[in-house]
């Protein structure tokens, strides 16, 4: 009985001070938008590494294109297109000199760097004569078509050459 | 005697009940909790149903990656070297028979037909996808034969083809389905060189 008369004087009764609830609040704010910042970060991460791996297999799938481009022409048509210039094999194995559209950018490079791709020694008296290049394939992403490609990129290279 | 649940009523008499203030806070609190809930609610089932997809198409292209992995690598021999980019490829197998792989833009399917070498009438195509996904029929079978005066290579195949779901209209970025296979394989048994 004295409980419920208590009830009654609501008034009386003393709840928490504005200092109190404020400083609630506030710890309230800072963890959830700690955990939140958190939350958004890996998203973005986990955003990041699945286009990192796209972008890498995509640039796998350069190289191996440009091996079956060099076994099914010959690795000079190759080199006429992609020798120190972007170029860009597509599905159908054949050379563009212009990159596709969407998220991916795709090129392929050839340059001719002796020490890292070397042909045999006294290659000159075979015939044909080895050529031996390395082939860069570059992949960047962007977030969604209307955007500029960032600096992100995924790049594999290897050598091509027409020599065994 | 007063009964207890009297005494329960009267400060309930007393109350004013809720103000116009209150309700406001507490139709606005439920319009946002509400709207937060109906939103997780649809991005879960987008998600669930491109999940679905996804697993559909993968398992439709990675069975088809492996049936054409399997006949070309147990091959006897490819005839048609130099091939540019049908959308067929036909093998002898080790048996004599013929097996003929093809994708078709129609029907959206892989199909793998088998001949014999009598004069039994061949088997109708048999499709290796159903048809929960399709294939657009942009697919490629390269026959490489490379130069073997400059290197001693086996025969090989170049493949590439996309998976897409069955309802291709889709172009909504959340539910579209395109899935890319790209593979060389080479004649496991090729003696040509």
């Amino acid at each position: 009985m004295k409980k419920l008369l208590n009830l009654k004087s609501c008034k009386a009764v003393k709840g928490q001070s504005l200092l109190e609830v404020l400083v609630g609040l506030s710890l309230l704010a800072v963890v959830l938008s700690s955990v939140l910042i958190a939350q958004l970060t890996a998203m973005k991460n986990a955003d990041n590494a699945r286009k990192k791996s796209q972008a890498t297999k995509l640039a796998q799938e350069q190289i191996e294109r440009a091996r079956v481009f060099r076994d099914f022409s010959t690795i000079d048509s190759l080199a006429n297109l992609c020798l120190n210039k972007t170029c860009y094999i597509n599905s159908r194995l054949e050379a563009l000199p212009v990159t596709p559209t969407g998220i991916y950018g795709q090129t392929l490079t050839l340059q001719t760097v002796g020490a890292e791709c070397p042909t045999p020694a006294g290659g000159a008296s075979l015939n044909p004569t080895p050529v031996s290049y390395k082939a860069t394939a570059v992949t960047t992403w962007r977030k969604n078509e209307a955007q500029p490609f960032p600096a992100l990129e995924a790049t594999v290279s290897s050598c091509i050459s027409n020599w065994r | 005697m007063k009964l207890p649940i009297t005494t329960y009523r009267l400060p309930i008499k007393k109350t004013d009940g809720f103000s116009l203030i209150e309700l406001l806070v507490v139709v606005a609190l439920m319009g946002v909790i509400g709207t937060i809930v109906l939103q997780i609610t649809t991005v879960m089932f987008r998600s669930q149903g491109k999940a679905e997809l996804e697993k559909a198409a993968k398992q439709n292209g990675d069975l088809a990656m492996k049936i054409i992995e399997q006949t070309i690598r147990d091959a006897k021999d490819i005839v048609d070297c130099g091939s540019t980019h049908p959308t067929y490829i036909t093998v002898t197998n080790r048996d004599n028979t013929q097996t003929t792989l093809s994708c078709s833009a129609i029907s959206g399917q892989f199909t793998k037909q088998s001949i014999g070498s009598g004069a039994a009438a061949p088997l109708p195509p048999s499709p290796i996808t159903d048809t929960k996904v399709r294939i657009p029929g942009d697919c490629v079978f390269n026959v490489v034969c490379p130069d073997n005066s400059e290197r001693q290579t086996p025969k090989y195949v170049y493949v590439y083809f996309s998976v897409e779901q069955a309802n291709s209209a889709a172009t909504d970025p959340y539910t579209k389905i395109d899935l890319s296979y790209q593979e060389t394989i080479s004649l496991r048994t090729y003696m040509g060189y």
